[in-house]
């Protein structure tokens, strides 16, 4: 399917790249109709209408508000303190198409009022410098370079110099000089203006926003526009070509909104995806399986993305996909039967984007705190690349399927491990109770062989008592071994050992266990049934009994197992060696912290009762001294 | 041959077995515990010692250690007898003069037993 990938160069995030050309020819336009209007007085067309004043008026009013409330807003919302700015910039536009256009207009002052175009001029060089202002503190998260800072500079000055030049060349062509006051300021609001659009601009390519981009371009319009009122000044109801130019700039400024509302709505899409996406992972089943979490993240992140999505592991901190050109080591997913190239650590940064074949694979890596689990890889059979709301829903959801992962991994290990003790821990039973009696049945029988003739009838017994134990043993390690991982308690030992001898011998064997029957330690219960199973030999060798009854129960807070049988008993206080088998029983019953007391009557039966702590207990092991042997 | 093995082991059968093949090479036998066994060296010091290494409680060398503190200037020999696949390791370890790992030909033991048991006094 897909060799490699390639890393793809980080491509221009903006979605308006396809605008910069037209929009620039639009300016240029502009442009030169302002600068052909403003010196050439000819040009001009004036339009008397008090009704089309104050409805251009009315209509930048109303946009200047709008765009007030969503700036505020952000600034409320978001804390923006760009957006402050622009808000109270508009807020000034606002203040001034009320004060300075609509109610001059409205009470009849159209004509006589000179303060109006001034304070025009004063309103937007004071709008400008909060522009100016708001676009260097959406700027500071973009670090400007030395060289940035010097043609930012470079531009005003250029500025600057146009405007002086300007403002000498109408001054030698025409006598009447504007008032000087009266033609800076606006003069002063245009270069505000245009300083504020070049930072806008900037801001709209580094933060892919929409808002920034039209803001720029319609502070440009502004800016010419400022031109006209600096070199001509008419009455309020001459709706003149700044005018014009002003009413485009608030058409922009509604464009800017509305890019604004609708970026806001698609990202606000796109979480609602995201979450619904992440959301459809918290479901995944089976945490404890690597490939159903494997599964569940390809067809997630496949359904989101449109796409067949791969997780492909490469084991922690290695695994680098690359371009089949660079890469000097493959990586082999054996899953998914692909080749992955592995490339020196940090040489390619991610995600990684690739299109060739008439597919485009997009890859972010499977990260955790312990390393590189692998990566996450979508792939698209078209030729359009993944978008960048794709890129970032691909790597929100890694990032998410990487702690699914480790944490079904983790699983996994720990299940191995389980497997491993389990394994060991059967290893020990084999060669402490199969391999022992087997080993003892090879010596005896050899022993056996060397005087056949005086092989006695419990000698014969006697193995075939081991070789009876030996075959419990042998098919409690297979099902042990068939089995899951599991750990039996002492309970579920005993009782297992005692069926299977039940079954093997003639003799009829009943267990009784408690219902709160508590764990004891491992070393204790191996020794518990080490004792159950000496016991019933016993029964079986020596009782002459056909029934035996196993009880194992809480008592205090010990673990209290008896084995009892009806057989034909013995004298307990007579003949110490022959029950060198009742002295192993008791060695072995206080070596774990318990005791074993054994009772019998002759022709009645034995009871044999051991007692362990339901906690392990590690005695002090008995010193000749503290047995009060050296007095002797 | 005569004196008096010890025969140290947690397995009864075991233990039965070895005491019929000493028996028969003419020596007494007293079976025994681990945690017992240094008192029964105290009580009458064996000619040799027979003795497995995995025990409940106590181990071969602890046993060893004990017996040692109970007669440390004429500890009895100490035959090894374990299923361990590292019994030279652990006869090494222990302190013992001889070893055999389970299952053994029952001749190797009278042999070692006949070659290392120190003779009764007198």
């Amino acid at each position: 399917m897909f060799t490699g990938l390639r890393h793809a160069r980080p491509r221009p995030q903006s979605r308006f790249a396809a605008y910069d050309v037209p929009s620039l020819l639009l300016l240029l336009a502009l442009g030169w109709l302002t600068l052909v209007s403003v010196t050439h007085p000819s040009q001009l067309s004036l339009t008397h209408s008090n009704v089309l004043s104050a409805a251009i008026a009315t209509g930048s009013l109303l946009i200047a508000l709008a765009a007030t409330y969503v700036a505020l807003t952000e600034f409320l919302l978001y804390g923006v303190l760009s957006s402050l700015f622009i808000g109270l910039a508009f807020l000034v536009f606002a203040a001034g198409h009320v004060g300075l256009r609509l109610v001059p207009l409205l009470v009849g002052w159209e004509r006589h009022l000179n303060w109006t175009t001034y304070g025009w001029g004063v309103e937007d060089a004071v709008a400008g410098g909060l522009l100016l202002a708001a676009g260097l503190l959406a700027d500071r998260m973009v670090s400007l370079g030395r060289r940035g800072r010097d043609l930012v500079l470079g531009v005003l000055s250029a500025l600057v110099m146009a405007v002086l030049v300007t403002l000498w060349i109408y001054h030698a062509a025409n006598s009447s000089i504007p008032h000087a006051a009266e033609t800076l300021t606006p003069l002063i609001g245009a270069i505000l203006f245009f300083a504020a659009s070049a930072l806008f601009w900037r801001q709209s390519k580094h933060a892919n926003r929409a808002w920034f981009f039209w803001l720029s371009l319609s502070l440009t319009l502004a800016g010419f526009a400022q031109f006209q009122y600096a070199i001509h000044r008419y009455p309020l109801d001459v709706v003149q070509p700044g005018d014009i130019l002003r009413l485009v700039f608030f058409t922009g400024i509604l464009f800017a909104l509305a890019a604004e509302w609708s970026q806001n709505y698609r990202g606000l899409r796109w979480q609602a995806r995201e979450l619904a996406v992440l959301h459809a992972l918290t479901n995944t089943p089976g945490i404890h399986d690597v490939g159903a979490v494997r599964e569940q993240i390809e067809r997630v992140a496949g359904d989101a993305l449109l796409a067949r999505a791969r997780v492909v592991l490469t084991g922690r901190g290695a695994g680098y996909l690359f371009s089949p050109n660079g890469g000097d080591v493959l990586a082999h997913d054996s899953d998914s039967n692909t080749s992955f190239g592995v490339q020196s650590r940090n040489q390619l940064a991610p995600p990684y984007q690739d299109g060739r074949n008439g597919e485009v694979v997009l890859g972010v890596p499977l990260e955790t705190t312990q390393g590189r689990l692998g990566f996450l890889v979508a792939v698209r059979d078209t030729t359009d690349d993944f978008s960048t709301y794709d890129v970032r829903l691909l790597r929100a959801f890694g990032a998410q399927a990487s702690i699914l992962l480790e944490r079904s991994l983790l699983y996994e290990e720990i299940e191995a491990g389980a497997i491993l003790q389990e394994r060991s821990r059967l290893a020990r039973e084999i060669h402490d109770g199969l391999a022992q009696n087997l080993a003892f049945l090879k010596m005896r029988v050899a022993w056996l062989k060397r005087s056949p003739a005086a092989v006695e009838a419990s000698q014969l017994d006697e193995i075939e008592g081991v070789l009876e134990t030996a075959l419990i043993e042998a098919r409690h390690a297979i099902t042990t071994l068939r089995s899951e991982p599991q750990t039996s308690s002492a309970v579920e030992a005993i009782t297992r050992y005692c069926q299977e001898f039940g079954q093997v011998s003639d003799i009829n064997v009943e267990v009784h266990a408690g219902e709160r029957v508590p764990e004891v330690g491992p070393k204790a219960q191996v020794e518990l049934l080490r004792v159950v199973q000496e016991a019933l030999n016993n029964v079986r060798k020596h009782a002459n009994a056909s029934n035996v009854t196993i009880d194992i129960q809480l008592d205090e807070a010990d673990v209290r197992v008896s084995v009892e049988d009806d057989g034909s008993g013995f004298d307990v206080g007579h003949g110490e060696h022959g029950h060198f088998g009742l002295e192993i029983m008791k060695e072995r019953a206080e070596s774990v912290g318990g005791h074993l007391t054994v009772s019998s009557t002759p022709n009645v039966g034995t009871a044999i009762r051991v007692c362990v702590p339901s906690r392990e207990v590690e005695p002090e092991p008995p010193t000749p001294e503290s047995r009060g042997l050296i007095e002797r | 041959m005569s004196g008096t093995v010890l025969i140290v082991e947690d397995e009864a059968h075991l233990a039965g077995l070895l005491s019929d093949v000493l028996q028969a090479a003419g020596y007494d036998v007293v079976l025994t515990t681990a945690s017992r066994a240094a008192d029964r060296v105290l009580e009458s010091p064996p000619s040799a010692i027979v003795m497995d290494y995995l025990m409940p409680g106590l181990n071969g060398a602890q046993v060893v250690d004990r017996i040692r503190q109970v007669v440390p200037n004429s500890p009895p020999p100490v035959i090894l007898v374990t299923g361990l696949s590292n019994a030279r390791e652990l006869a090494t370890k222990v302190g013992a003069d001889a070893y055999l790992r389970k299952p053994f030909d029952v001749d190797k033991l009278v042999n070692l037993v006949n070659r290392l048991a120190k003779q009764p006094e007198g």
